[in-house]
């Protein structure tokens, strides 16, 4: 596939888990043979994932301007919104990984090829079950704990 | 397609209402005019599948708005055809005439409809299918 020269839609994007971390936290790493990724079926909805900073703002009386300094930075967490179906092997590894404090390695890979590697904890897995007409769901929580390694499309 | 075969199929083993209306004249589509009354035809007016982002996956949630529409010879025959639809059409999960059906909800009832030439008594009623394909 060859990197976007116009937007897309995310229409085929695929995301996959493993409980392997990476030997280094680059593309080299999270792309090796003994990487070894299961897709997460089902997925609806991705959410957003990425940096947030923030921001410390002071401001002095003599100019009465805000200044705003940048503080730490903070890869948030992508919230799914999966069609649940408790045999998917993906969703397996994640329930698992919601009850455990290890880290796991996911991979989101986008219709054009290119690929985000994230360091990430599963945060929560939240069964969505509401009324006569609403799909049995689950709502799970990766909190996204080192900067994405984003792999360019070819 | 299929929630109006799943609808059709259960219409058409339904023994109370087969006694009213034959499962001949219990049909999938628009009912033929000149068809003897009482007669039900069966149709879709919407449907919808459960998208995923992959889009790669081999099964399919399917959700269709089914109607199943009256055609009778008086008013109170009408409204005894109306009346055996929900055990003819109760909350259903499994296979049914080899689809898997997920779930079939009522969704509300039409008005009552009028013709004087020909006489014909008639009244819907819609019923959401969901299904896997």
């Amino acid at each position: 596939m060859t990197a976007r020269t116009s937007v897309i839609s995310i229409s085929g994007a695929t995301l996959a888990i493993s409980a392997t971390l990476p030997a280094t936290y680059d593309a080299a790493g999270y792309g090796a043979t003994t990487m070894t990724y299961t897709a997460i079926g089902e997925i609806e909805n991705y959410g957003s994932h990425g940096v947030k900073a923030n921001i410390s703002e002071f401001t002095p009386v003599d100019t009465a301007v805000v200044a705003k300094i940048k503080g730490a930075k903070n890869y948030g967490s992508m919230s799914l919104t999966i069609g649940s179906i408790p045999t998917n092997a993906g969703q397996v590894i994640v329930a698992a990984a919601a009850e455990s404090n290890n880290h796991y390695s996911a991979k989101m890979t986008y219709p054009d090829g290119e690929v985000h590697y994230l360091d990430v904890i599963v945060a929560s897995h939240e069964y969505q079950d509401g009324s006569v007409n609403d799909t049995s769901k689950v709502a799970v929580e990766l909190a996204i704990c080192k900067k994405p390694v984003v792999v360019a499309a070819a | 397609m299929s929630g109006v075969a799943i609808a059709r199929y259960l219409l058409a083993h339904h023994a109370g209402l087969t006694a009213v209306v034959p499962a001949a004249r219990i049909v999938a589509g628009v009912v033929p005019p000149g068809t003897v009354l009482p007669a039900i035809g069966i149709t879709q007016v919407s449907g919808s599948e459960r998208n995923t982002v992959a889009g790669t996956e081999p099964k399919k949630l399917v959700a269709e708005r089914v109607q199943v529409t009256i055609l009778a010879a008086s008013y109170p025959q009408q409204k005894e055809l109306l009346g055996l639809l929900p055990s003819a059409l109760p909350a259903t999960r499994g296979t049914i005439n080899g689809f898997a059906c997920d779930s079939i909800t009522p969704e509300g009832e039409g008005p009552d409809l009028y013709s004087a030439d020909p006489v014909i008594y008639e009244q819907s009623k819609d019923f959401f299918i969901r299904y896997i394909r």
